[in-house]
């Protein structure tokens, strides 16, 4: 168990194990926030916080909701509004202790356009290894 | 000038040029506002928007305050509190559209510990 904490304490993610890999995402909102997102399923993860301590910010399709605390800003975690069984959430890793997410490979994503992995694109364009 | 915006667009940022670095810091509230800060004088910068859609952060010594977009979260500066001297005002630059910034040396500043940029201390270790 691994737990992400905002800066004040109001709020605590707690996910299942230490991510191995990150996404940085240059969508208009991601490259914002600065987040690095952990992602898991919905069901692994838990929001420990009073009622009142959290703000959601909801924009676009409003498929999903941004969570942050209220208190102190940091932006904690996103879920889709609608759950289902395989739904998968993202923890934003900027509040786990560094040393949790220190051998974590950081993927770019290019939310801004393509949708694609950008490191996938690299090894798509390179020869397949024998 | 250059032009940002929060993600909702409550509030503005203007600043009169690009700047020729930005702070990446790992410091408690730093980390995890994933912010990249570019340092002006306050009068360089000007913020748009009506004051009553941020809110602040202030902590510790509460010599800083790290104001945020009420609506849509978005960290957008940090400015000092009324009882500070210091007439620096930080500027999150993950605001910017990149290509309008253009590339920008991004300086990595040990705030949880030595206090210092990283990229100094490396330069300070080759000579």
């Amino acid at each position: 168990m691994l737990s992400a904490r905002c800066h004040c304490g109001a709020v605590e993610v707690r996910a299942p194990r230490p991510p191995e890999t990150l996404t940085n995402c240059n969508c208009s909102i991601c490259r914002r926030y600065g987040a690095l997102w952990a992602y898991y399923p919905d069901t692994d993860v838990t929001l420990m916080a009073a009622p009142d301590a959290t703000d959601e910010y909801v924009w676009g399709d409003r498929s999903q909701k941004f969570i942050r605390c209220k208190h102190c800003g940091c932006v904690m975690q996103w879920r889709k509004l609608m759950l289902g069984p395989d739904t998968r959430t993202g923890v934003n890793a900027r509040n786990f202790e560094p040393s949790a997410i220190d051998g974590a490979r950081i993927r770019l994503l290019d939310g801004a356009q393509s949708w694609n992995y950008l490191d996938q694109a690299l090894s798509a364009s390179s020869p397949p290894v024998a | 000038m250059l032009s940002a915006t929060c993600h909702c667009g409550a509030v503005q940022i203007e600043i009169a040029h690009p700047p020729d670095a930005v702070t990446n810091c790992n410091c408690s509230i730093c980390r995890r506002l994933g912010a990249l800060w570019a340092f002006y004088p306050v009068e360089a910068v000007r913020i748009g928007g009506d004051p009553a859609a941020t809110r602040a952060y202030q902590w510790g010594e509460r010599t800083r305050r790290f104001v945020r977009c009420r609506h849509c979260g978005c960290v957008t500066h940090c400015e000092p509190a009324a009882s500070q001297p210091t007439r620096k005002l930080e500027v999150n630059v993950r605001m910017f559209d990149p290509a309008l910034l253009g590339p920008v040396r991004v300086r990595p500043f040990d705030g949880a510990g030595a206090w210092k940029y990283l990229d100094e201390h490396a330069a300070e270790a080759s000579c």
